[in-house]
């Protein structure tokens, strides 16, 4: 189900009204419908890759439990759940030690190793299993595409066949979810959850499922053992940030996407004015589409009373790259930083070793997003443009908001920020493209004589482009909180505030196009 | 929540009311088909695909007809993609008939392609293309404003309504179900446009079969009008070298006319044999002089066969 369909449109109040008005009273009831609803809303694209949820979920929450009965033995444990509430997910205090004064226990030092080696296997467990269905359904096809022109590079014939696969909607965000929760029990950061239907309730949770924001566990899952009461003020924020979302998913990307396809699909036959205004409606077309996405997943986490991450920061004000990787896709960055690339050592090693890290992150990263050289090429630009400021220790000079108590930025900021923005824009064309051959046309012919020429375009993409200004404006204004309508108007009379929602209303209801599914469902 | 709830309610109200304004605006410039789900049950049809859409003006045909068939046509006629003969169309023609007691005529128009199906056993009708398409899904023809195409099948973005109104565009939805539209008429664009659909209906021919399901449909819907009026068969004219190719499609497809004609004792007028009168915009589709005339012609065929 799409966010920005009509079933949605019925979905969601459905689901809404019955939440509060029966199901809230009690906890494993609340619980249950609200998984129901998620695998309701999953299984109106495909009931056959609900398996899959389920899978993963049951092998996780396993693979939970068994090290629950490692870490039993282990003294420590810090409940992270509110005061008063049922027992059932705690976070665990570093100083977690073996119980010592147990007589049939073998010597400490043995039991720990046999505790690490058993943590261990079922981490393996459940990385083999998340990854190996990431691998199966997103990379085989890739992987055997690519050995075969590398050995038909080679001077070798090879003929083999690719599977005819359907990538599951969501695979890549919910399998990351259910990883977060074992790598953190397995590092003792957090007790497993003895309640099966809160645990599968969290990985489906239907607002992120498909798209993010990716969740930790540590973040989520307590919130399902939280009893909740409807706050009106949460409600109208979310109903706020629902609204935005829409505004950036229906009215800026889909539209903007009209061009950027007529631009990416034959970029040679097209003045280079036109791939520009190409290139840069897909920045915004990206933008718009992603963070219009978590910004609905968002709100209506909000709707229901629970608090998700924030997965986008006004990332196309930022000042350079560092900043803006800050800001962009939080939640995947974030999880790199701590699954990854903290693991790999970070940038405690030497130079070289830090370097190495933040290309592999970056890479991965790209590859993430999809199984093509283009993702990965994508990836490797963004590294090589992050890794002058690390080495030179300017990544984390721009941590605040630009202009933070200014209306305007300086020359310097807007300098800036323009450089970056052009930067990213630059990169995303091998994001878009389908392949490196047309990445490679479409940049040889924006860099062409024909860039100071006229556009060739109809009157819509001069509204689309009216459309973008002022979404950029409306950003500029917001860029202080969550997102950027959350508090805008609110000194200023009802009326006002109230016309500013009505103007994104009938935007979203007179820009709609027919229902496009959101970029990132493919990832 | 009651507050939450009430405060929605009484917001969403004028966003509603100003989307159905908009929608009252649509006066068949922003969407081809529209227009034809918003009228009334209609009196008296014209039937068959763009070229009945185009080249069959109603307007005309009643101020002629009007004293033998007093009955108004309706140009109910869509495209080749949508409306070929099968039970999709028919139930929809069903659907925006009128009840009538006086003389009605009923304009079927006919073609190879209208009688083809592209899909893998022709004669299967729960496998026909248009299954899945508006003339299918739209359970109701005959409500202003029609939400079901509006929220499913409505081509383009509301803005298009005002943006249509303000810019000069280039086609129209007229009430009367003709739909108008032209382009540029010099003569290499209209040589150009040939030649795509050439290519277009070339490929047409290794897609699409004969399919006697679709010829028992059409047959149905002869039956149907038959009861209710006087039916005439028409085949529009054609530039030759798209002629060729339908007759490449369905080589007996006269004798197949032959065949209706006598079955039914209706009449069959073909005018692709005057196909030198006529002007086309692509080899395929009247231009809008061309139209008039025609319309003009098939009165007078309709009245001098009366008599």
């Amino acid at each position: 189900m799409l966010f920005n369909s009509y079933e949605y449109l019925i979905f969601l109040p459905v689901v809404f009204l019955l939440y509060w008005y029966v199901f809230s009273k009690n906890l494993k009831v609340r619980n249950f419908f609200l998984l129901a609803a998620s695998y309701l809303f999953y299984g109106w694209w495909d009931w056959r890759f609900l398996f899959l949820i389920i899978a993963s979920s049951a092998v996780d929450y396993w693979c939970g439990l068994k090290m629950a009965t490692v870490i039993s033995n282990e003294e420590g444990v810090k409940s992270i759940r509110p005061k008063g509430e049922i027992s059932s997910v705690k976070e665990i205090s570093p100083s977690a030690s073996s119980n010592r004064n147990d007589p049939k226990s073998k010597s400490p030092r043995t039991q720990r190793v046999v505790s690490l080696t058993r943590k261990k296997l079922y981490l393996a467990i459940s990385l083999a299993f998340n990854l190996g269905l990431l691998g199966f359904f997103k990379y085989f096809n890739f992987f055997i595409e690519s050995s075969v022109d590398f050995i038909n590079l080679l001077g070798f014939q090879a003929n083999i066949h690719t599977l005819n696969i359907i990538l599951p909607v969501g695979i890549s965000f919910y399998t990351f979810q259910t990883l977060s929760y074992t790598i953190d029990v397995y590092r003792g950061k957090l007790e497993p959850t003895q309640d099966w239907m809160a645990f599968f309730a969290y990985v489906s949770f239907f607002p992120q499922l498909v798209a993010g924001p990716i969740e930790r566990a540590s973040n989520l899952l307590p919130q399902f053992f939280q009893k909740k009461s409807f706050e009106y003020t949460l409600a109208m924020d979310g109903l706020r940030q629902i609204l935005w979302g829409l505004f950036m998913k229906v009215v800026i990307a889909d539209n903007c996407a009209v061009f950027v396809n007529q631009a990416f699909t034959n970029p040679e036959s097209q003045p280079a004015s036109n791939l520009l205004i190409g290139a840069v409606f897909f920045s915004f077309q990206i933008y718009g589409d992603f963070a219009g996405y978590s910004n609905i997943a968002i709100g209506t986490g909000k709707l229901f009373g629970f608090h998700l991450m924030q997965n986008f920061a006004f990332p196309y004000f930022s000042r350079d790259i560092a900043e803006f990787w800050r800001r962009w896709h939080i939640s995947l960055s974030t999880w790199f930083r701590d699954y990854l690339y903290i693991p790999l050592g970070g940038s405690m090693g030497s130079k070289t070793q830090s370097l190495r890290n933040i290309l592999i992150i970056f890479l991965v990263s790209g590859f993430w997003h999809g199984a093509n050289w283009t993702f990965i090429i994508w990836g490797g630009i963004n590294a090589l443009l992050f890794i002058p400021l690390f080495w030179f220790g300017k990544n984390r000079v721009n941590i605040g908001i630009v202009a933070q108590n200014r209306s305007l930025p300086t020359f310097y900021d807007l300098g800036q920020v323009l450089l970056t923005f052009s930067v990213t824009t630059l990169a995303w064309i091998f994001f878009r493209s389908p392949d490196l051959n047309t990445a490679g046309t479409y940049i040889t012919h924006l860099f062409s004589s024909s860039i100071l020429s006229m556009p060739k375009m109809d009157i819509r993409v001069y509204l689309f482009i009216g459309w973008v200004l002022i979404f950029i404006i409306l950003e500029w204004m917001g860029r202080r909180e969550e997102f950027a309508i959350q508090k805008m108007a609110f000194r200023k009379p009802a009326i006002i505030r109230y016309g500013l929602y009505y103007g994104l209303v009938m935007a979203v209801f007179l820009f709609a196009r027919k229902e496009q599914e959101f970029i990132y469902f493919q990832f | 929540m009651n507050r939450f709830l009430l405060r929605v309610l009484i917001f969403s109200f004028f966003p509603l009311l100003s989307l159905y304004g908009v929608l009252l605006l649509e006066n068949g410039t922003a969407d081809p088909f529209y227009q034809r789900f918003v009228t009334p049950k209609q009196e008296a049809l014209i039937l068959g695909n763009s070229k009945a859409a185009q080249g069959i003006i109603p307007s005309i045909l009643n101020d002629r007809l009007a004293d033998v068939y007093p009955a108004k046509l309706y140009n109910y006629s869509f495209t080749v993609y949508n409306s070929p003969f099968g039970a999709s169309y028919l139930e929809s023609i069903k659907k925006k008939l009128a009840e009538y007691d006086g003389e009605r005529c009923f304009i079927v128009t006919v073609d190879p392609w209208s009688i083809s199906s592209d899909i893998k056993d022709p004669n299967n009708p729960d496998k026909f293309e248009e299954n899945d398409r508006f003339l299918a899904a739209i359970k109701n023809v005959n409500s202003n404003p029609n939400l079901n195409y509006l929220l499913y099948w409505f081509e383009k973005s509301f803005y298009e309504i005002i943006l249509m109104r303000i810019k000069n565009n280039l086609s129209k939805l007229h009430v009367d179900g003709w739909f108008e539209t032209t382009g540029n008429m010099q003569e290499s664009a209209i040589n150009q446009r040939r030649g795509f659909m050439i290519d277009f209906y070339t490929d047409y021919l290794n897609k699409y079969s004969y399919s006697e399901e679709r010829f028992k449909y059409l047959q149905k819907t002869i039956d149907l009008l038959q009861k209710k009026g006087r039916v005439i068969l028409v085949r529009m004219p054609l530039h030759r070298d798209i002629l060729k190719i339908e007759k490449f499609q369905d080589p007996d497809f006269e004798s197949r006319m032959d065949f209706l004609s006598k079955k039914f004792s209706v009449s069959y007028f073909d005018f692709t044999i005057t196909e030198s009168k006529w002007g086309f915009k692509d080899g395929l589709h009247l231009t809008i002089e061309s139209a008039k005339d025609f319309s003009q012609d098939l009165s007078n065929k309709i009245l001098l066969s009366n008599n």
